[in-house]
């Protein structure tokens, strides 16, 4: 929940299609074949990839919606519609849209290091780390646990030390017990829920109490939600007092925020022939319902409009 | 022929393997959750070393610690699963809660991460408090709450951000006192908190308003609208939705939210205090606070 794969995130821009699988070889783990998975899985250039987009991107809408609703009811749109496209953002920002992945049981692409967390640099990171995924029923698994298999299934662990687990790269360190210790890695559905709202608590509060800091409002004294978006991430890459970081250029970690800030800007291009996923060449097709309910909250968080019909259909 | 048999049952034992734990299997099921197994090898968890360094020795040495470290073993069936005594769980976390509750605010020595994060509400002291009032509020006789827990104490957790924390320390004031008691105490200290907790603590209370207490909720909802940032009042006023006002009595919260009206930067919060304010009311009156404070 942390540390982003920035080095990847930095590499997907200027990659075609083919090594954006490359770069997720690099952080992903293989997962026992006894173990039960919930959610969509990405198969890379296989013939159902073309509904994953659909898939993740209506979990992430649901759970967001479910999240910011309350500003909804409020009166709050906009509010609700940054939240919305905050929350389209971070699992790029993080993970790279990908949870688990299916690939071919290729030796290469199995690596007991990163399935054993052995790299990860911190031993207080390595020891929840292996609690959760490698004691008692294995979640991840050596290599040499999977020889019969057809296809390897995985999750994605990185961030700068390894540690980070899922989608929201949630840190093995900080979310040990309400996250890891209970499994809910294993859910696709539940790692956003529970990054989401982790995002939520923060957001929420920076919404109400915007005008009391300095980095969050326009010159005309209004809320900047799109500032707001990006003081949340930077809490949610900090820590909670770290709400300005994003706003302040000689911060050792301004190069975070920056990508934060080119990935926001990426889904703010949604609904201007952008592309939703990791890169141009890589892109997950969207059906047309999700593409409409992706455009109209960012055309919503553009303009200050608020147009609901086509995110009610996926939501509701 | 005597090597059909073994290959029948190779390949028998390879299809039941293949079916059993085959990609087949692998479905995109919405109902199946994996949760991590009970720890047959001993993995030192983080919370194991923080504690150590955080507690006296006599206290890691126990069975009782051994158990309450171990990641996988649920707050609620602690003393069965892990075979303890009573009196041997009891001692145990009296002396933890004791150690940790005057240093959890500042993390009891747990400072930020190698890359600066930093979050107070995920520390090893504070999610420990937080198991150790989760076993107690499950098992307040067998462990004589009464005799390590002081009300006063679990007051203080409620300052905590973390809301688990604050929930386990409210279920134990309410276990250890008359539910009239907690009303009374708490609904006093919450003026004193912000923020989330502010909100909890009211919405934990709100099922006990009743005809004889109304007033003085409301009284105390007055108070922090006063006085409270508009985040400790979204925050109250949303918790406080279950309970349902007069419009004398909306009028006489709303008066005092004059102060935010007006103010640019207020705007989102005026909408979310009425918000709140017409859901306490039920549709029976309308308040708007630009009418409210002409």
């Amino acid at each position: 929940m942390k540390k982003p794969i920035l080095i990847a995130a930095a590499l997907l821009s200027l990659t075609p299609a083919h090594a954006v699988n490359g770069i997720l070889n690099g952080v992903m783990a293989t997962i026992s074949s006894k173990v039960q998975i919930e959610g969509p899985i990405y198969r890379h250039d296989k013939r159902d990839q073309d509904r994953y987009g659909d898939q993740i991107a209506t979990i992430i809408l649901e759970e967001a919606h479910r999240q910011a609703k309350r500003f909804l009811d409020e009166g709050n749109h906009q509010a609700y519609n940054a939240f919305i496209a905050l929350s389209l953002t971070v699992p790029n920002q993080e993970g790279l849209m990908v949870h688990f992945r299916e690939v071919d049981a290729k030796r290469s692409l199995c690596n007991d290091e990163r399935s054993q967390g052995k790299n990860i640099k911190s031993d207080k990171a390595k020891r929840h780390f292996r609690s959760a995924l490698n004691s008692g029923e294995d979640f991840l698994v050596p290599c040499r646990k999977l020889r019969r298999e057809k296809t390897y299934r995985q999750l994605i662990v990185g961030g700068s030390d390894g540690s980070d687990v899922g989608i929201m790269q949630v840190s093995a360190l900080w979310h040990y017990d309400e996250f890891l210790s209970q499994g809910k890695f294993a859910s696709v559905r539940s790692t956003v829920r529970y990054g989401l709202s982790y995002l939520m608590r923060r957001y929420k509060k920076i919404v109400r109490t915007y005008g009391s800091e300095n980095c969050f409002s326009k010159t005309s004294g209004s809320a900047d939600y799109l500032k707001i978006a990006r003081g949340t991430w930077s809490a949610y890459n900090g820590g909670p007092s770290q709400i300005c970081r994003f706003a302040d250029p000689s911060s050792p970690f301004a190069g975070h925020d920056e990508g934060f800030k080119g990935n926001l800007q990426k889904t703010l291009d949604l609904n201007n022939g952008g592309y939703f996923g990791f890169n141009q060449a890589g892109a997950l097709k969207l059906s047309s319902s999700v593409q409409s309910a992706i455009n109209e909250v960012i055309t919503n968080v553009e303009t200050g409009s608020n147009n609901q019909r086509a995110m009610k259909a996926i939501v509701n | 022929m005597k090597r059909v048999v073994p290959v029948i049952a190779i390949l028998a034992i390879g299809a039941l393997g293949y079916l059993t734990w085959g990609p087949e299997k692998q479905v995109d099921s919405e109902s199946l959750v994996f949760v991590p197994g009970k720890v047959e090898k001993k993995v030192v968890t983080f919370r194991d070393d923080m504690l150590k360094k955080a507690l006296p020795e006599k206290i890691t040495t126990m069975k009782a610690y051994q158990a309450f470290v171990d990641p996988t073993l649920a707050s609620t069936f602690y003393l069965r699963d892990a075979g303890l005594r009573p009196k041997e769980g009891k001692e145990f976390l009296s002396a933890a809660f004791s150690n940790l509750k005057g240093c959890f605010l500042e993390g009891c020595g747990q400072g930020p991460d190698d890359e600066g994060f930093f979050d107070p509400s995920l520390t090893v002291a504070t999610i420990s408090l937080k198991r150790i009032l989760e076993i107690a509020a499950i098992n307040p006789e067998k462990l004589d709450v009464k005799e390590w827990l002081s009300s006063e104490d679990l007051v203080d957790m409620l300052k905590s951000t973390n809301k688990g924390l604050r929930k386990a320390a409210l279920k134990n004031l309410f276990n250890m006192n008359s539910p009239t008691q907690v009303f009374q105490e708490v609904l006093g200290y919450s003026r004193d908190l912000e923020g989330y907790s502010a909100g909890d603590v009211i919405k934990e209370l709100a099922p006990f308003v009743n005809g004889n207490n109304i007033q003085e909720f409301v009284d105390n909802l007055e108070a922090i609208a006063r006085v409270g940032d508009s985040f400790t009042v979204t925050e109250v006023l949303e918790s406080a939705e279950g309970v349902v006002i007069s419009r004398s009595q909306g009028e006489q919260i709303s008066s005092v939210l004059c102060r935010f009206v007006g103010d640019k930067k207020e705007a989102g919060n005026i909408k979310a205090m009425e918000y709140s304010l017409n859901n306490m009311a039920r549709n029976k009156f309308e308040l708007k606070l630009a009418n409210q404070c002409l």
